[in-house]
């Protein structure tokens, strides 16, 4: 069977930004104007009854990352229900964890994470200059201010330190790598992650001329030659993941690689779906043809259908540029959803190829002055 | 694909007996890959300290 690594669980449909680059809320899919805006009670609860039941069959760890929207939106309460049901359902092993924009991170909301043991992880893309020119809110006032107050309440937590697990930044193309990079290490952020922003071959990524166009790749290289120089570094995962395949190790990074990856979403209503980066690729890109619920079916016989099973099996790359292609083993053909095209559906390199390969290059040049090189 | 690799990874001898990289990040990411598995506290990985992706 399918095993599942990860479950997102989506506690609020609505956010409290307005980011310009979302793929929630800005790239054609309305799913969530139809869902309730926070999970209930009772679809908490049996979300917590499937989920022991799915670690109970499959024996293996997963976590639980709770998103949305903004997830914090359930309400501090509501919230607190959230953490002491799973973490009763669930063993130690299963990590709980938090993806937040930062602004609802009350004393609160923390000593909650601390009690329960949930990892914080917080949406911050650089100083304020860089940040607050796509993330907004509803009003469109700036946010920067507001995320940093959340970091520092968190920091100054006593089990601040444990709980804050990093920071994850979108590119962002006109900003200086080296600037953005200090500023997040300013933090006290143990990790930080960079995400491209989304598209794919009908809609390219903002900033991006062409698919064979480089502009991440060299941004990437850039922030690379930082990373390398930096004698204390915090982690940088997605390089670190990247830079370990290219010295004959492994991946945990949807996206690079070729380690298989199982991902499962549940949706406020309780309803399962595919992974949710997928809505950026067409409207209801992210749903199964059956309406699976946690409110009526089993999580093991979903991971176990042929229609999970194509689903899982379609993060493998199948376009024969790819195939055969000496850098797939790092790249992995980048995330499914930045394959797309109307013609070719998810039958194409990653719109993100040519910057890919470029960030790879770099990289091995760096890797080739220690011989490490696998 | 393999979905747990168990494949031998070779080193350049001269690497493995320099264990003073004087590069920190390459250092850390050599002993992690030597090791099959992250080991340090705080790092990603897909039971822990998760995000979307």
């Amino acid at each position: 069977m399918i095993t599942i690594d990860t479950v997102l669980v989506k506690l609020a449909s609505r956010c409290n930004l307005d980011c310009t680059y979302c793929y929630v809320y800005h790239m054609g899919d309305d799913a969530w104007r139809s869902q309730p805006g926070k999970m209930s009670a009772s679809v908490v609860d049996a979300t917590a009854g499937r989920l022991q039941k799915l670690y109970a069959e499959q024996k293996h760890s997963f976590s639980v990352v709770f998103h949305g929207g903004e997830p914090l939106l359930i309400g501090e309460k509501r919230f607190e229900n959230v953490c002491r049901t799973l973490r009763t359902a669930l063993p130690a092993s299963c990590g709980l964890h938090l993806q937040t924009n930062g602004l609802l991170l009350s004393d609160t909301v923390i000593g909650i994470c601390a009690d329960h043991d949930v990892g914080i992880s917080i949406s911050l893309d650089g100083p304020a200059t860089v940040h607050d020119k796509n993330r907004s809110d509803r009003v469109g006032m700036p946010s920067h201010n507001r995320v940093m107050s959340g970091i520092r309440r968190l920091q100054e937590h006593p089990a601040g330190a444990s709980l804050f697990a990093g920071v994850l930044a979108v590119v962002e193309l006109d900003s200086d790598p080296a600037e953005v990079y200090a500023f997040l290490k300013s933090t006290g952020a143990p990790s930080v992650d960079f995400l491209y922003r989304d598209g794919n071959h009908d809609v390219l990524p903002i900033g991006k001329a062409s698919p064979v166009s480089t502009e991440y790749g060299d941004w990437m290289g850039r922030l690379l030659k930082v990373y390398l120089s930096d004698s204390t570094p915090i982690r940088i995962r997605v390089l670190d993941d990247m830079l370990k395949l290219l010295m004959g190790g492994q991946a945990r990074k949807e996206g690079v690689g070729l380690s298989a990856y199982g991902i499962l979403v549940i949706d406020t209503d309780g309803s399962v779906n595919k992974n949710d980066t997928l809505k950026s690729a067409f409207a209801a890109g992210d749903r199964f043809e059956k309406r699976w619920s946690v409110l009526t079916d089993d999580l093991n016989q979903i991971v176990s259908s042929a229609e999970f099973e194509a689903y899982h099996e379609s993060q493998r790359p199948s376009c024969v540029t790819c195939l055969a292609c000496s850098d797939l083993n790092i790249c992995g053909g980048g995330m499914p959803t930045h394959r797309w095209s109307r013609e070719n559906g998810f039958g194409n390199t990653s719109v993100f190829c040519a910057d890919q390969r470029r960030l790879i290059s770099l990289m091995r040049d760096h890797l080739v002055r220690y011989d490490l090189v696998a | 694909m393999d979905n747990n690799p168990s494949h031998e990874t070779s080193y350049p001898t001269e690497v493995e007996s320099d264990v003073k990289l004087d590069n920190v990040t390459l250092a850390r990411l050599l002993e992690e890959v030597r090791n099959g598995e992250t080991v340090q506290p705080n790092a990603y990985n897909r039971q822990h300290n998760r995000h979307n992706r």
